[in-house]
């Protein structure tokens, strides 16, 4: 084997090897999410209630004794058993022996009657939140509460009845995780922008292509691709500082936040994709097309309109695709000028909340089931994203044998 | 060869400067992430803590509550930051709590706002869809603008359950990311009502008095301004190095809490 078949097999299995792994790394990394996301449909958050102490070093569950240092350092609770019946929590409290009276069965319809609790007096009963008691006793020093939570494992969500077609979002203590509002906001966002965008961004390709002159066509050109290069936060200051009061200005609304904001400058955040691309395959036509129609007598217009444009269809079709998916995963601008209010739009200017903006908005305040149905949203909007590449492909092929 | 050796060394410069400034003898990194709302006091303690020990850096990252937590308790942090108390399911991880400070909640308008105070019920209806026009509280005709943050905010859940509505925000409520995002959304609108911590009051937005009491350090001392919470420090006890806890000695000390005070109120 020569030198340079030596050298050539080298790279053959380096280059075999780093594809290998990033293409593993790429599936670890979706999969990694649909597990995520798909476990809440799954499995409940616990087996059973866990009971939480608080401000309580030593206490009894049905005779065995607990010490808090005890417990594993990052598993401060205990657990009740599965089967449904009665226990008997225990501690010290004041130089008095407290017993606290559980009912558990998980199997009653509400969450709240799953556990029933009967304090000793003088403790305090409260269902704080969805699936969580508290018992708490005033501490020696006036003040400081101590006692136990008392977490009740949640059931599966339902997936088209708890969360994609419920219209509540309300992750904190009601532990509500419906996003049709959002999946609605995405569409309607989305679909305003390319209302908007894509006949704007069209009318501007065909002139950047067929009506300026060279020179000046590229330079305009150039302005165009630079506006693909601004970051989103950018425009979204723009949106803030200008579209929102002026939303607000012009409609009398409360507040400019909202979907027209939104669709505005997503649409003007599509324009440097779609124009660049539409102009660039307008471009490549060949120019014996136009020389041909405007020899038969067609004037300029017709001209560009009746046989480049129909002829550059397939590089404007992808211009829109690129666009349109940008619109679906923008979220750093919608964030700022969208209002994001959980809520399905009856008017132009109601706020919106999108599904990237939620996950974006949410990240690092979720914990327990909230966190793992924001990789559920994740998974949503990776579904909407093929569904919308699918239609758009089916269409583009239907064009394709029209023509 | 000699252009690109240059290049290689104008590139490994800052490289090199780096590794001069972060690790020196005794030199150490602590950690901090979590809440926005206690990150202005942490960015201050740090800075002066660092200009009294300069081998100390502490690098904080406002990135919220519950991710401040989550970062105690995973070590990504050696410190977290909560400007709530912890939720049931975080009670069981085990962390340390310490309150640095306390800081009031202040509701907050546009400059150009006549509104100059609200009771606590106002308030409550304001947030849950009861008042929605200006003219209900005295002021111009023209419909409240409400602005809340996102759920799971410290901020929000100690707001939500001082004032009374957890997780009962009318629909249609802007929702903003961290505190300058609210006061962004009212400094621009004239129609606008927020809530943001003391930490962050400034002449861009005017701050409303609750039940007749000013947003103050000192009502909030004095107990007569009600929406108050604390600011947590989460750590695990065994895990914390010793750098770490001469800091936070040095933070619950006579100078930390001195700078505490400077926009919150101090823990002892």
């Amino acid at each position: 084997m020569g030198r340079k078949q030596r050298i050539d097999q080298f790279f053959k299995v380096i280059f075999t090897v780093i594809s290998t792994f990033s293409v593993l790394a790429l599936l670890a990394i979706i999969l990694f999410v649909f597990i995520q996301g798909a476990i809440p449909f799954f499995t409940a958050t616990a087996e059973a209630v866990h009971v939480i102490p608080f401000g309580i070093s030593s206490f009894t569950l049905d005779g065995d004794a607990y010490t808090y240092s005890s417990l594993p350092r990052d598993a401060k609770y205990v657990e009740l058993g599965e089967s449904p019946g009665f226990h008997t929590l225990g501690f010290q409290h004041q130089d008095q022996e407290v017993s606290i009276l559980l009912d558990v069965d998980l199997e009653r319809p509400l969450p709240a009657h799953r556990v029933n609790v009967v304090a000793a007096a003088p403790g305090v009963v409260k269902y704080t939140e969805e699936y969580v008691y508290e018992v708490t006793y005033p501490g020696k020093i006036a003040g400081q509460i101590r006692g136990f939570y008392l977490a009740i494992p949640q059931q599966p969500t339902g997936f088209f009845s708890q969360f994609l077609l419920d219209t509540e979002w309300r992750p904190t203590y009601n532990k509500r995780y419906g996003i049709f509002t959002m999946v609605v906001a995405t569409l309607f966002s989305t679909f305003g922008a390319i209302l908007v965008g894509v006949p704007l961004a069209l009318l501007t390709a065909v002139f950047l292509s067929e009506f300026l002159p060279p020179k000046v066509g590229g330079f305009v050109r150039g302005a165009v691709d630079l506006l693909a290069g601004i970051p989103s936060v950018v425009y979204g200051f723009f949106g803030l500082m200008v579209v929102v009061p002026l939303i607000k200005k012009l409609s009398g609304a409360a507040s400019g936040n909202g979907l027209l904001a939104a669709m505005f400058i997503l649409a003007l955040m599509m324009l440097p994709t779609v124009i660049s691309l539409a102009e660039t395959s307008m471009r490549a036509v060949p120019q014996m097309y136009r020389e041909g129609s405007l020899a038969l007598g067609a004037s300029k217009m017709q001209t560009a309109w009746r046989i480049v444009v129909p002829a550059a269809k397939s590089g404007i079709f992808a211009g829109a695709i690129l666009g349109t998916s940008r619109a679906v995963g923008e979220t750093m601008a919608v964030i700022m000028v969208a209002g994001n209010s959980p809520q399905i739009p009856r008017v132009f200017t109601d706020g919106i909340r999108t599904l990237t903006a939620t996950i974006a908005l949410e990240m690092g305040y979720a914990q327990g089931r909230h966190n793992r149905i924001l990789f559920s949203v994740g998974i949503v909007l990776f579904l909407i994203i093929l569904v919308l590449n699918g239609i758009v492909l089916a269409l583009k092929s239907r064009m394709m044998e029209d023509a | 060869m000699k252009k690109s050796l240059i290049l290689v060394l104008v590139l490994l410069a800052p490289l090199a400067s780096l590794m001069a400034n972060g690790e020196g003898e005794d030199g150490y990194t602590i950690e901090v992430s979590g809440s926005t709302t206690v990150y202005p006091l942490m960015e201050l303690l740090g800075e002066r803590y660092s200009e009294l020990n300069p081998g100390i850096r502490i690098n904080a990252n406002g990135t919220g509550s519950s991710d401040g937590i989550k970062a105690a308790n995973q070590g990504t942090s050696e410190l977290g930051m909560a400007s709530r108390n912890l939720k049931t399911e975080e009670k069981g991880f085990g962390l340390d709590e310490l309150a640095i400070a306390f800081d009031g909640i202040a509701p907050v308008v546009h400059p150009d706002n006549p509104l100059k105070q609200l009771s606590l019920d106002q308030i409550q209806k304001i947030y849950t869809g009861q008042i929605t026009d200006w003219s209900q509280l005295g002021g111009q005709a023209g419909a409240i603008a409400v602005v809340s943050r996102e759920p799971g905010s410290g901020t929000r859940g100690a707001f939500e359950g001082i004032v009374g509505f957890k997780d009962l925000l009318v629909a249609g409520a802007s929702e903003f990311d961290g505190n300058g995002g609210v006061k962004a959304a009212v400094a621009s609108n004239p129609d606008a009502i927020g809530y943001l911590s003391l930490g962050y009051l400034d002449s861009s937005v005017h701050g409303v008095a609750v039940e007749g009491a000013e947003a103050t350090v000192e009502n909030v001392v004095n107990g007569s301004f009600l929406i108050a919470r604390p600011l947590l420090v989460l750590y695990r006890g065994d895990d914390l190095s010793h750098q770490t806890q001469t800091f936070l000695d040095w933070v619950m000390g006579e100078e930390g809490q001195s700078i505490a005070a400077t926009k919150w109120v101090p823990a002892n």
